[in-house]
């Protein structure tokens, strides 16, 4: 998630990329607060605490990615850890769409 | 006229070194024939000459008027009430892959499920508003 955060701050952002970080399983408000103060996670941050949010999108394990495109529809799921360039590859694809 | 007969055996008529030789010939012979003779005899213990049948003779036996000895037998084992384990096979783990949507055309994409959210800093989110631009959704945990 460090990496997510350093590429919204030297990319997404200006992109014009909205970056939702959804925090759920097994942890406390706290715990994701905290988090996101250690690792300077700037972009906007959920603290699902039902993981209703993770249940609606089928997400099963984390890290986790959904790609969104302009027309809000799903563009891609990616589960596990794929590395930062796998991001970065798909959100300039959607923003060139 | 008295003339003396000397009568005297033969062996003493050799020189002195003649009768040694005979004695020591006859030293060995006598030696040789003591031990052929002493080889040919069986000892005492072994009247039949089969040693074989010595050294079982020198292990115990087995005394005929004692009472003969229990013969052991297997103790059954009580049969008991616990039912014999059985093995069920775990069934297989299945999974559903990740769909490919790099081969996928965007007319097959599915509209995302639409949210409103407040977000740790107090802000609000509605997914809706956010179209119009990509939207990553990052799910994560802080362990």
């Amino acid at each position: 998630m460090p990496a997510v955060a350093s590429l919204y701050r030297d990319k997404l952002d200006a992109a014009g990329v909205d970056v939702i970080g959804v925090s759920q399983f097994n942890t406390t408000e706290a715990a994701t607060i905290a988090f996101v103060e250690r690792n300077q996670l700037t972009f906007p941050n959920v603290f699902d605490e039902s993981a209703q949010l993770a249940a609606a999108y089928g997400i099963r394990g984390v890290p986790s990615y959904v790609f969104i495109d302009k027309q809000g529809r799903i563009a891609h799921v990616s589960a596990g850890a794929r590395g930062v360039d796998l991001i970065d590859s798909w959100l300039d694809r959607l923003l060139t769409e | 006229m008295n003339r003396r007969m000397h009568i005297t055996p033969a062996i003493l008529g050799r020189t002195n070194n003649q009768a040694l030789h005979h004695l020591v010939l006859v030293a060995i012979l006598v030696a040789v024939c003591a031990t052929l003779i002493g080889c040919n005899r069986t000892p005492a213990e072994n009247p039949a000459g089969d040693y074989g049948a010595t050294v079982e003779a020198l292990l115990p036996t087995a005394d005929p008027t004692a009472p003969p000895a229990p013969t052991p037998t297997a103790t059954a084992v009580p049969p008991t009430d616990t039912p014999a384990p059985t093995y069920t096979p775990r069934p297989q783990p299945t999974y559903t892959p990740w769909p490919t949507p790099t081969k996928a055309t965007t007319e097959d994409r599915q509209p995302a499920i639409p949210f409103n959210a407040q977000m740790l800093d107090g802000s609000e989110f509605s997914l809706p508003d956010a179209y119009g631009s990509p939207t990553l959704l990052a799910f994560w945990a802080p362990w």
